[in-house]
């Protein structure tokens, strides 16, 4: 068993990025991500074939991934995010539900259609860019501050209850 | 300037910015400006020539199509169709139809294409004054069960997916549609739209700078999302051969929040305009966006204007001149109003609905002067970006286009072998017979709450959208492929013939029709005459079932065609005349749907059965054959149908009501007992093919027993059974039970297309 | 005469027929922008309504970011003060959002509207669901005041309407029920698609610790008037949709007026 991510961007600028970057700015942080990406993260766990597996069901489902308004990686490290801008310093931030739907839908599909994959998780993987310098531990802390909303002023990209947040390393 | 191109330098511009223009046309152009076109006027005109700015190829044929009748306020021609609907309360109302299709788009980025297909219909409604109470898909895909049934299901899930994301946050009441598939549309999938509003009569905004800008000076206000270049070239894209990469990444992006938004401004902004008295014109940005927009609205009021391209709002900087003027930016509006109103106006959008704020680079902002002088003037940069005579822009092209027959060599099938059960069964669980309901459980189709029969209650949504009035409107919309394909002349009819039906069977009064032709290539003789004869055959319907009076005919009111709907390949799609027909119910409470009520009632068949099953559910589903003899149109016997059913729901006899289309009687019968659940019908008819599946269009209505003492049946109406307990349905020697068969019938779609089981 | 205000949000949809529904109850409405806080402050209505809709077109995640409205501050001080507050959907979402709802910790954000679980789909579903007062609901929310022990009938429409509680905290759910899921007979739902959504204990609506504050998935204002009521709903009001005579259809109440006739019942309006 392998797990395999993929992470999926927009072509065009993201609205949702663009609303959070709008909305921390009124959150009159100290010291604010200047940039955010946004990217859908697909996490398979493949029984054979690895990344050719997951290669071949993406080519298969346009649902996924549509060549047409997304691109796609196999992320590994930072340089992965090549389009990223080098000047900042960014943190990966993964968000997914405890239980959604389309997990569990696309892994009784993919199964279904015979492809080696025992499971896949769904969620959404924000990368906030900080200044270059700001010291690694407090960007990491300052991400996972905005990362869970306990309260309506606080955090913004999770729900403490719903949903489940971990760093992507 | 510079002086008179030669061809070769035309034909190297066309090709390096990928105009769709002819070599010819460009002469045309240069002709016109006396020198080499600048960029943006090649761009403009490459628009306002493409065949869906000017119907170039279309035009003649449209010309036959019936317009007039005395509820017409705005036929063809503006942005949508106008007819008076009902009076309450002292105030005239009237409704406001359009009809578009987004189908290239949809082929390519599904979710998107369905998206700004809906935005787009709705804007055109929006700026008419109007508020808009429906809307409405009529979606045509490929098999997805056959060799591109992969491909076909993610465009289905995608296309579902990009309407409900982007209607249900609209806040527009989603009125269904139809769902068809055909092996004809694997490459080539049809999104059809429909949007409808209500406006008061003497609120209607027209799509030009008033009169009164000869008298005072007036400016253009652009407002809505800040112009980028995501839909550059979308209107030529529109009107070329799919291919591969070819146009990719040229679809806009929707943005319903924004929508949403704006259309509540701009009420805002238009209720402030008429308390102030002021004129004013106003137009959604489409095809061709600012340079469009504006020409559009100076040229058709007589005027000519200078536009200022620094004054846009823009979300990319540097962009060249022609992309800021021809962008299809999504969510824009043009407004021609007084200069001295533009601040108050400017401060509605920017400060009281916070345009700034909501979206990055988001605001009104004056961009244009119209004068007197005929020319549409365009500066970037401090440069003249487009000087041209302006009603050149707005004169268009016409080409007689060849026709040529198209042999269908159809016949019908030597031997028809008929198990009415199993026959049945067979057919209420394929994906064309089987129920839509999984694709409307995504859509929101009561928001406003005016909505009064929903998708899969009635043969058409029904809704009452004027506050405190009775008035209820009814829409549908149909078109049959597989006769299309056989006899595009009664594919036109029928699909006007059966929209008819399905308003009339909750019973509304037609009142008029919008289309949408979907055709092939129409420099390809023989996809040209299918066009031609399709409309024919619309004309001919909508001449047989006028309900006005005299000899008015059922007025088409709005409508669009789309051509080159092919593969590379070359193979067009089936010929795809879809109408929709809009109707009126005076008091909402009468209207019927097709649940059945009361045991023991009985079951009028209306409309005799004829042997024309070419095309139909059963040749095709239970013999696997397309068969030749499609069903004959009969234009005064479906009139009489018509009239005599309205008098039955009028005079509140009729308990249920239900057309016979797709399936024929048993397949009707079978959905009126699967809407009920607890009823069924017994059917006293001959088991034969013809009786049960025939596609020969009537209805079936539930009457009381005492019904046929009382009132004299027509030659075209007989008891066909009765009303029994239990979900089923049944005939001499046969019996389906359907509560059972209930579950598969209604998720089939969802098996095979959402879950894709059995691949 | 009572005043309620609507407040809308960028995106929000249903404000006009929640209005027309509390006018129908005897509630003057109003709509406030949601930077008309100056004007509602001075207004100092009875109560607040949040509709439905797509508030910020559900970025990030639905409700998230009206909850940071300036505007909220003002509803949750009102709220607070035990002025009647209802959510309606989005405007349920807004209020999980806002740490309304449950409201342990009023402010603190301890439940969640998440997203649907249902077999074999995702994302929107809407249709209509039969509904039940919680137990202790009718005499503790102004929302449900006038609501009988039946089941009603009820549309929803929506993505997010799964109610979720940290583990910890679900002994003190059971209080905060304001509506279920039920069947037509008002038994417990069997499952899919009688509990639309996977919501826990088959809560279609949450209220806080006192009950003034309800926060609703399903629509009320769409079935104000028994026509807007479908032919084949199944049960006593399905049978009073297709028996009704002409009159009644028209003039009789649908099953949702009951909401906005419990706070007019509240608000002491006759």
């Amino acid at each position: 068993m392998e797990s395999i991510q993929i992470a999926v961007k927009l072509k065009t600028p993201d609205p949702q990025a663009v609303t959070a970057i709008n909305t921390i700015r009124d959150m009159r942080l100290q010291l604010p991500p200047l940039k955010i990406h946004r990217y859908e993260l697909w996490e398979f766990e493949v029984s054979s074939g690895g990344r050719e597996t997951v290669s071949e069901l993406v080519r298969h489902f346009t649902d996924i991934v549509n060549p047409n308004k997304q691109t796609w990686l196999f992320p590994e490290k930072e340089s992965s995010f090549s389009e990223e801008d080098p000047e900042l310093q960014w943190v990966g931030i993964v968000v997914r539900d405890h239980l959604d739907s389309i997990s569990e839908n696309w892994t009784d599909l993919l199964k279904r259609r015979g492809f080696a994959v025992e499971s896949l998780r769904y969620g959404v993987l924000w990368r906030l860019g900080y200044l270059k310098d700001t010291d690694e531990a407090l960007t990491k802390k300052m991400a996972l501050d905005l990362s869970v909303s306990d309260t309506r002023a606080g955090g913004l990209f999770s729900n403490p209850v719903s949903q489940e947040v971990s760093f992507w390393i | 300037m510079s002086r008179m191109p030669d061809r070769e330098e035309l034909r190297k511009v066309i090709a390096s910015r990928g105009l769709a223009m002819t070599v010819e046309e460009a002469e045309k152009l240069s002709g016109y400006v006396d020198r080499m076109p600048t960029p943006l006027e090649f761009h403009l005109f490459d628009t306002m020539w493409s065949e869906h700015c000017s119907y170039k190829s279309s035009k003649p044929v449209l010309r036959t199509l019936p317009t007039d009748s005395p509820g017409v306020v705005i036929g063809p021609g503006e942005d949508a169709g106008v007819v008076s609907f009902c009076r309450h309360e002292g105030v005239e109302w009237d409704l406001v139809v359009a009809h578009e299709s987004h189908n290239h788009p949809s082929q390519v980025l599904p979710v998107e294409g369905a998206a700004t297909g809906v935005g787009g219909i709705v804007r055109d409604v929006y700026c008419m004054g109007a508020r808009v109470t429906g809307s409405m898909d009529l979606l045509r895909f490929g098999d997805p069960e056959g060799s591109k049934g992969e491909i076909t299901r993610g465009i289905v899930r995608g296309v579902v997916e990009g309407i409900w994301k982007y209607g249900n946050a609209l806040g527009v009441p989603n009125m269904g549609g139809d769902t068809e598939f055909h092996p004809g549309y694997d490459d080539n999938c049809l999104v059809n739209v429909v949007a409808f509003g209500v406006v008061p009569h003497d609120r209607i905004v027209h799509s030009f700078v008033p009169e009164e800008a000869h008298k005072e000076p007036y400016v253009l206000i652009l407002t809505g999302k800040p112009t980028d270049d995501t839909g550059f070239g979308g209107a030529t894209f529109a009107s070329a051969d799919l291919d591969g990469e070819q146009g990719m990444g040229s679809v806009q992006v929707a943005d319903p929040f924004l929508k949403r938004v704006l259309s509540e401004a701009n009420q805002a902004v238009l209720d402030m305009l008429f308390e102030k008295g002021v004129k004013f014109g106003f137009k959604d940005l489409g095809a061709g966006g600012i340079a469009c927009v504006t020409s559009e609205l100076a040229a058709h009021g007589g005027l000519g204007i200078d536009v200022d391209l620094d004054a846009v709002p823009v979300s990319i900087k540097n962009l060249p001149p022609e992309v800021i003027a021809c962008s299809e930016t999504q969510e824009r509006y043009g407004l021609a109003v007084p200069a001295s109103v533009a601040d108050d106006i400017l401060a509605v959008y920017n400060e009281k609905f916070e345009l700034p704020r909501l979206f990055p680079h988001c605001r009104a902002a004056v961009i244009g002067k119209f004068n007197s002088k005929p020319v549409y003037n365009v500066v970037c940069r401090g440069e003249n970006a487009a000087e041209t005579p302006i009603n050149y822009i707005t004169e268009g092209v016409v080409y007689q286009r060849e026709e040529s027959p198209v042999e269908t060599k159809a016949q019908e099938p030597a031997e028809r072998p008929c198990d009415p059960s199993s026959d049945l069964i067979k057919i209420l669980t394929s994906v064309s017979g089987c129920s839509r309901k999984h694709i409307w459980s995504y859509y929101d189709s009561e928001v406003q709450g005016v909505t009064r029969l929903r998708p899969g209650e009635a043969d058409s949504c029904v809704s009452v959208p004027v506050e405190g009035s009775r008035a209820g409107l009814a829409v549908s919309g149909d078109g049959n492929p597989w006769y299309g394909e056989l006899d595009p002349f009664l594919g036109g009819a029928h699909a006007v013939g059966e929209a008819v039906r399905n308003v009339v069977a909750t019973g509304a009064t037609p009142m008029c029709a919008t289309d949408c032709l979907n055709f092939g290539n129409p420099e390809d003789p023989e996809a040209f005459w299918q066009f031609k004869q399709a409309v024919a055959g619309i004309a001919s319907a909508c001449n047989a079932l006028g309900f006005s009076g005299g000899n008015y005919p059922l007025p088409i009111v709005s409508g669009n065609v789309s051509f080159y709907n092919q593969s590379t390949g070359g193979k067009a799609i089936p010929p795809s005349p879809i109408v929709a027909v809009f109707g009126k119910i005076h008091d909402h409470r009468k209207a019927t749907d097709i649940i059945l009520r009361k045991e023991g009632n009985l079951v009028l068949l209306i409309g005799t059965r004829k042997d024309e099953l070419g095309g139909s559910l059963f040749y095709r589903t239970c013999l696997k054959h397309r068969g030749g003899t499609v069903p004959v149109f009969r234009g005064s016997l479906e009139k009489k149908m018509a009239d005599w059913v309205l008098g039955v729901i009028h005079d509140t006899r009729a308990y249920s009501v239900h057309d016979i289309s797709g399936g024929g009687l048993a397949v009707a019968g079978a959905e009126m007992a699967l809407a009920s659940g607890k009823l069924g019908i017994e059917f006293s008819l001959d088991s034969n093919p013809v009786t049960l599946f025939s596609e020969t269009p009537g209805y079936l209505v539930e009457v009381d027993p005492r019904f046929v003492e009382d009132v004299t049946l027509p030659e075209f109406v007989s008891v066909a059974g009765k009303v029994c307990s239990g979900c089923k349905v049944s005939g001499n020697g046969w019996s389906v039970d359907l509560g059972s068969l209930r579950g598969e019938w209604s998720d089939k779609l969802a098996s095979i297309i959402w879950r894709e089981e059995g691949f | 005469m009572p005043r309620a205000a609507v407040i809308r949000f960028p995106g929000s949809n249903c404000e006009f027929e929640t209005a027309r529904a509390l006018k129908n109850s005897g509630v003057d409405a109003r709509i406030y922008n949601w930077n008309d806080i100056g004007k509602l402050s001075d207004a100092r209505a009875d109560a607040y309504v949040l509709p439905g809709g797509f508030s910020f077109q559900d970025r990030i995640r639905a409700g998230v970011i009206a909850a940071r409205e300036e505007i909220m501050d003002l509803v949750f001080e009102e709220a607070m003060n035990g002025k009647p507050v209802l959510g309606i959907c989005n405007g349920a979402q807004v209020l999980l959002e806002s740490g309304l709802v449950p409201g342990w910790k009023p402010g603190s954000v301890q439940g969640a509207l998440a997203g649907n679980l249902a077999p074999g789909r995702s994302g929107y579903l809407s249709g209509w669901i039969h509904l039940k007062a919680g137990p202790d609901a009718i005499q503790k929310c102004p929302w449900l005041c006038a609501m009988g022990t039946d089941s009603i009938p009820a549309p929803i429409a929506h993505a997010e309407g799964r109610f979720v509680f940290r583990e910890e905290d679900m002994g003190k759910v059971g209080g905060h029920i304001g509506l279920t899921y039920c069947g037509v007979d008002g038994s417990a739902p069997q499952g899919w698609p009688e509990n639309p959504n996977g919501s826990v204990l088959d809560i279609a609506g949450l209220m806080n610790s006192e009950g003034n504050v309800l926060a609703m998935m399903p629509h009320p204002e769409r079935s104000l008037h028994l026509w807007q009521v479908p032919p084949d709903t199944p049960g006593h009001w399905g049978d009073l949709r297709r028996n009704s005579s002409l009159k009644d259809l028209e003039e009789n109440p649908g099953p949702g007026a009951v909401i906005f006739k419990s706070l007019a019942k509240h608000l002491g309006v006759e």
